[in-house]
């Protein structure tokens, strides 16, 4: 764990050195992201002036699990989103992925952490407060426990949105050009802005059971709202394990049949 | 025991194919890369592996460290099968490839280095004296705050090359590490691969298709065709055992010396103002007793064959 945390201050030193050569990359990419929130916060004030709520949730509950989601997003775009993409891009085809098996340290963890974009945690800085601010403006009566078990299923939201992540580019290990599958993320990530009971049966089996992207930001935003269910908490860890167990099994089979590229 | 053992190593690639029309009927294309190989290699040794152009040298050697497994066969490389990926073997471990960059390209080789210091967990003062070592052998003290991407060919080879040795690797895999570099670069670092493996007893393992990094480096050389090892021997034994001839060369300065080359027997031919005769070592008294009789002493030279022409045969015969 400490030689990981160690790799990790290294790759975000050298992704802040690289980073701070290109100011006007980092403010175009930041601008982006700011308009990209303003954009989702008049859509919101659009939709609340037509409703009251959204499947039971209010306004300012809505704009928490929009930033919430974003936080879990833009966290994981900082980290380890652009070093899982490369996978399905040029890792695998290339043959670079050789290198990562050839050391000794975890091939799924290291290609993950390789390519950190440090500046995109600057998003960060306003989506948490953000959220903050949309909690205690929701009105609901938020408890300590409420916080904590928040805490504690949003750790584990950010765990199972990893495995996902990975299992989106584990099919490169087979089909060596997928650049399409490396973006399927980017599109599922619209989802996990809204309130589970908004879908139908099936669109909800899919994206809280079969591939669970909503549940990764629904159920921790409801444990802070609602009373602490037991059977959310008990969910949220089994099917975060049994992700993770999917995924480290077919990361294994995948690097069990890696192929390498000619030289 | 040996540092290498590999028991008829086999390695089928499979790709599936199928075609718009037909789209349901997939058709499995097999390439056989390696087939049934087994060799043993001792500790300390420095091994060249030769083959044509996909003879499965490569494939092999991603075997070996762990990044492909075989199809079928065992292998146990310093006690460990390298496929398990065991960190104890691969902390042990290194791979070069030379048309591969593992480090950074963004970065200063420095700030690779450092980074392979976490990866592989090296006390502070190994990392240190290890690298102090490659940066005065392989004088690369201004490339050290140099971006990967700003070095040429040689440079960011020096790099690669003192990249992997920084963990202090008990087995090294080269494969091709010379190549496009000039005569320079290709010199310092093999002056540099040869210093390592005599000082440090680093098992090495070369493929390259230039005959001077085997010659200069290799005692002993693993020939592979098409999957299949050929030869597996000294490369003194293997020009003997392939190419049992010696080759006199005569610079024939006239015409009268051009007819006079003509009249000896035996397998001889003329490039521009070179006779050249290839004459078997029991038949080379004889002819060199003719040769220099005939023509000044200081314009014949008797030399082996080369080392090329000898692997060039031995394809051939396969």
């Amino acid at each position: 764990m400490l030689r990981y945390i160690k790799i990790n201050l290294v790759l975000f030193r050298n992704s802040f050195i690289r980073d701070s050569q290109m100011p006007v990359h980092i403010i175009s990419s930041f601008t982006w992201r700011i308009l990209d929130i303003i954009i989702s916060l008049i859509f919101f004030n659009v939709i609340f002036s037509n409703i009251q709520n959204l499947a039971g949730w209010n306004y300012w509950q809505v704009v928490f699990l929009y930033a919430f989601s974003r936080t879990i997003i833009l966290t994981h775009n900082a980290w380890t989103k652009r070093g899982v993409q490369s996978m399905a891009t040029d890792l695998i085809r290339r043959g670079e992925f050789d290198f990562y098996l050839a050391k000794p340290v975890d091939s799924m963890i290291m290609v993950s952490i390789k390519s950190p974009r440090i500046y995109n945690f600057i998003t960060l800085a306003f989506m948490i407060p953000l959220g903050i601010y949309a909690a205690i403006k929701s009105g609901m009566p938020i408890g300590l426990d409420n916080v904590f078990w928040f805490l504690i299923l949003a750790a584990l939201g950010f765990i199972l949105y990893y495995f996902l992540m990975i299992l989106c580019v584990i099919p490169a290990f087979w089909f060596i050009r997928l650049w399409a599958i490396s973006e399927i993320m980017d599109k599922l990530n619209t989802f996990m802005r809204y309130p589970a009971g908004i879908f139908s049966e099936g669109i909800k089996v899919a994206v809280l059971v079969l591939f669970p992207i909503v549940t990764a930001s629904y159920l921790p935003a409801s444990i802070l709202f609602y009373p602490p269910k037991i059977e959310y908490i008990v969910y949220m860890i089994l099917i975060t394990a049994a992700f993770g167990a999917l995924t480290r099994y077919l990361w294994g089979l995948g690097v069990k049949s890696y192929s390498s590229a000619s030289s | 025991m040996p540092a290498i053992e590999a028991n008829n190593i086999t390695k089928i690639f499979t790709k599936t194919d199928y075609n718009w029309r037909d789209i349901f009927h997939w058709k499995k294309i097999e390439t056989l890369a390696v087939d049934r190989l087994s060799l043993e290699i001792e500790e300390g040794e420095f091994v060249g592996f030769l083959g044509p152009n996909g003879a499965g040298k490569t494939t092999f050697l991603k075997i070996l460290s762990g990044i492909i497994h075989p199809t079928s066969g065992e292998a146990k490389v310093l006690g460990y099968v390298p496929w398990e990926r065991d960190y104890r073997y691969l902390n042990q471990m290194a791979i070069v490839m030379g048309q591969k960059n593992q480090l950074w390209w963004d970065l200063p080789a420095i700030d690779s280095f450092n980074l392979l210091k976490e990866v592989y967990a090296i006390p502070h003062k190994l990392y240190k004296d290890n690298l102090d070592e490659m940066v005065e052998t392989l004088d690369m003290k201004p490339l050290l705050a140099k971006q990967l991407r700003n070095m040429s060919l040689g440079e960011r080879m020096k790099c690669e090359l003192a990249a992997s040795f920084l963990h202090s690797p008990k087995i090294i895999f080269l494969d091709e590490p010379t190549i496009g570099l000039d005569v320079v670069s290709s010199h310092a670092i093999r002056k540099f691969l040869k210093r390592i493996n005599e000082t440090k007893k680093t098992t090495m393992i070369l493929t390259s298709h230039y005959m001077g990094d085997i010659e200069a480096l290799c005692k002993r050389v693993i020939i592979i065709n098409k999957g299949q090892k050929v030869y597996d021997g000294s490369l003194a034994d293997l020009k003997d055992q392939y190419a049992p001839e010696r080759k006199i060369e005569i610079f024939l300065e006239s015409l009268e010396e051009k007819q006079e080359f003509a009249k000896i027997e035996g397998n001889k031919k003329i490039i521009e103002n070179r006779g050249i005769i290839k004459v078997k070592k029991e038949a080379l008294g004889a002819v060199i007793e003719k040769v220099f009789a005939q023509f000044p002493p200081e314009n014949v030279s008797i030399t082996e064959i080369d080392t090329e022409e000898v692997i060039g045969k031995i394809f051939q015969k396969k």
